[in-house]
């Protein structure tokens, strides 16, 4: 965990510990929250799950004719991977469908799932699931743009590279007149976005190196025939 | 150490005065004047001891250690004493009790800055107090031990300060080396010309001060 108490007096430091009217505390915390963002970025677009998470369970209403309809709200909801549907304790995928398919879907009695929304989620089935009841599996964001940050929710090992980035982030908000102050701020920019490139690099590196699996794609049965068809 | 006796007796033989007695008018054989009293001869002799002292500060000679005011201690917001040149130096005591540090200068927004730490951004300890987590030893806060002296006011960050300055002004005479007696003895016969004086011998005098001044501000050796 890198707390941004932490990280404040180290960014005025590498700064050479400027004036608060020449760097606000409130440029700071922004500097420290777009870091955040960036880094936070950078993990989603990795396939590691760092931050996969279930819901709770939740149960649907009958809502017209073979459709069964509710809500759940998620906090800090990325992105949805899969609903999945359990009964007596054994859960399986529902697929999710678009809206061109669920017409399709209900005719033929292919069940799947209709979801939309975001935050609160609109959940929409074609099978009857008075039986059991349904979680997701999604991805969180881990971030409440409303809350106050005081934690980041990464190793504390990694603190030098929040502090390279928020320092280059603080840039562009430095105001002042001193001359020793303003002829600093391009160079010790470059250094900072270098060294926090450099550190992001590492990051990126140590989430590709945690031991859950990633995505890998299933070959086709028919994939040689295919490939022999296309050499023809 | 300078007798301030013996350069007033000596200018009183240099101008040719006929006695030496507080308060009465005495003649002066060089001039020719019969009026010389006692208090432009003591005002002549202290208008000599600041020329002096000035050169004496202006020059790198050591006899300027005579006139350094040492580890003088100032409280933050103070009015700077009266001093020659920069600031020798600062020393900061960081919290109660630690060990004092050379101040570093910064702008005067920056050590207000330091001493508010709005929003802790300077850390969570205060300009005057010791970090106390994560160290074997204290150390002192991130943003003490830091000074301006702008404008002639004193402001730091940190527990307490002491300054150090060079002040001939209010040095007195009888604490300046003995060796610039006799080239003040001289400064203030010049000194004592009044307009209208014909005699050239002021004038002699006052370039004989000088001379010995700067000789002796030459030497590297008392």
């Amino acid at each position: 965990m890198i707390y941004t108490s932490d990280i404040k007096p180290k960014v005025m430091r590498l700064w050479e510990l400027p004036a608060t009217t020449e760097l606000s505390p409130h440029s700071l915390k922004d500097a420290i929250l777009r870091t955040w963002n960036r880094i936070l970025t950078e993990m989603q677009m990795i396939d590691r799950n760092y931050f996969a998470a279930f819901s709770n369970t939740f149960t649907l209403n009958q809502d017209g004719e073979e459709e069964w309809f509710g809500t759940i709200s998620i906090p800090n909801l990325s992105m949805v991977i899969h609903l999945e549907y359990g009964e007596n304790g054994i859960w399986r995928q529902i697929d999710t469908v678009s809206i061109e398919n669920w017409d399709y879907r209900k005719q033929k009695s292919i069940p799947g799932a209709l979801i939309s929304g975001h935050d609160l989620l609109s959940i929409r089935v074609n099978f009857d699931p008075s039986d059991g009841e349904f979680r997701l599996r999604y991805i969180s964001c881990e971030f409440d743009s409303s809350a106050p940050v005081t934690e980041m929710t990464i190793p504390p090992f990694f603190s030098a590279m929040f502090e390279w980035g928020a320092a280059a982030e603080c840039a562009p908000m430095i105001t002042t007149d001193r001359m020793e102050l303003k002829e600093i701020i391009p160079a010790k920019t470059s250094l900072f976005e270098a060294k926090f490139s450099e550190n992001l690099r590492q990051f990126k590196d140590w989430l590709r190196a945690q031991g859950n699996k990633g995505i890998t794609r299933r070959i086709p049965a028919n994939a040689r025939r295919r490939r022999q068809r296309w050499r023809i | 150490m300078a007798d301030l006796t013996a350069i007033t007796k000596q200018v009183i033989d240099l101008i040719g005065a006929n006695s030496y007695s507080g308060g009465v008018k005495q003649y002066s054989s060089t001039s020719g004047d019969e009026d010389f009293l006692d208090g432009a001869i003591s005002r002549a002799i202290t208008e000599a001891k600041l020329i002096a002292g000035e050169k004496v500060c202006e020059s790198s000679s050591h006899l300027k250690s005579a006139f350094i005011q040492k580890d003088q201690a100032i409280a933050h917001n103070a009015k700077i004493p009266a001093h020659f040149g920069e600031l020798l130096n600062v020393v900061i005591t960081p919290y109660s009790g630690a060990s004092p540090m050379e101040g570093q200068k910064r702008s005067s927004q920056q050590i207000a800055s330091y001493r508010t730490n709005l929003d802790n951004v300077y850390g969570a300890f205060a300009h005057n107090e010791a970090q106390t987590t994560g160290f074997t030893s204290d150390i002192p806060a991130t943003q003490s031990g830091f000074y301006n002296d702008d404008n002639g006011i004193m402001e730091f960050s940190g527990h307490s300060a002491t300054i150090s300055y060079l002040d001939f002004q209010s040095t007195p005479l009888t604490d300046y080396p003995t060796v610039l007696e006799v080239p003040i003895t001289h400064l203030a016969v010049g000194l004592l010309q009044k307009d209208g004086t014909v005699s050239e011998k002021f004038a002699e005098h006052y370039s004989i001060g000088i001379s010995l001044l700067q000789d002796e501000l030459k030497r590297k050796t008392a």
